[in-house]
């Protein structure tokens, strides 16, 4: 699994191909028309198309005249996974975080003096 | 990358080395500085898998000098450690240190750095790793998917461990 991992994350580290993924994600199209929109020649998207091909990200149709470019959802879904796993590592940490600091707050906030009619010592250690 | 809707933490690869994240938080700058330099807050939130107990020294906060964050797992006694140096302390603002692991699960040394931006009563935290090569950087990312794997295989053991305890016992029977 890593080394197609590795793989879809080189080919996902560059913007222009993620924005061929980004317009791919709406159907499949010709390699004119997706090079319409980037100031980009044919050749040049040809070649970030045989990194996502690589990839297993877009796949050609067999039409010979055509050939027809679409999205490969398999690899990205794999990829996002993985990143899924190390986001949720994080959240459940700032989830934690979020706690602390309004723990944090809360005694900032709280009065200085202690509440009258508490016959509180000023420091109780555990 | 498709964000879920489930929480806005943001999770980007903007280069082969880097990972960057970015969250917002309902307290300054200060207490979220506070929360991630001091040893006893630090303690509170920044832990690891279930069942590891965060350990942190140092609480010095100035350039060049040393952290170290040690992980411990009561049931079998087992210890992780990292530590590094810091590299840039601008309260409440910017902190930058380095980041090595005792027993390296990804090659070389991190730079992390976090900037603290003040948004309303609040915090938007930006943090930032950037790893030696793009295979340490694969590495420190798919760690946490192994931890989930080894978590769910150890459940799976738990349960195999039961049904074959299970099976002897009706066969002894």
């Amino acid at each position: 699994m890593a080394p197609a991992l590795d793989t879809t994350f080189a080919a996902l580290a560059d913007p222009t191909r993620r924005a061929i993924l980004a317009r791919l994600a709406l159907g499949e199209t010709t390699v004119m028309d997706l090079a319409r929109p980037f100031d980009m020649s044919q050749p040049a998207i040809s070649k970030h198309l045989k990194v996502l091909e690589r990839a297993g990200l877009v796949s050609r149709g067999r039409d010979a005249q055509r050939r027809p470019v679409r999205l490969e959802a398999k690899p990205l879904a794999e990829a996002n996974q993985w990143l899924e796993s190390y986001r949720a590592l994080w959240e459940a940490r700032f989830d934690r975080l979020d706690a602390l600091l309004q723990k944090l707050q809360a005694d900032e906030g709280a009065p200085l003096p202690p509440k009258p009619g508490r016959g509180r010592k000023p420091k109780e250690q555990t | 990358m498709p964000a879920t809707a489930t929480s806005d933490l943001d999770v980007t690869l903007p280069s082969d080395t880097e990972i960057r994240m970015t969250r917002s938080f309902a307290a300054p700058p200060r207490l979220v500085w506070a929360a991630f330099t001091e040893p006893d807050l630090m303690q509170q939130w920044m832990t690891g898998p279930s069942g590891w107990v965060l350990k942190v020294i140092g609480g010095d906060v100035r350039v060049g000098a040393s952290y170290r964050l040690e992980w411990h797992r009561a049931s079998d006694g087992a210890t992780m450690g990292a530590g590094g140096v810091y590299l840039e302390v601008r309260k409440p603002e910017r902190l930058s240190c380095s980041e090595r692991f005792d027993d390296p699960w990804y090659p070389g040394e991190a730079i992390n750095s976090y900037d603290l931006e003040a948004r309303g009563a609040g915090t938007i935290l930006h943090q930032h790793f950037r790893y030696e090569s793009k295979a340490a950087r694969d590495m420190a990312l798919s760690s946490h998917m192994d931890d989930g794997m080894r978590e769910s295989y150890r459940r799976l053991d738990g349960i195999l461990a039961e049904a074959i305890a299970r099976e002897a016992g009706t066969l002894g029977a």
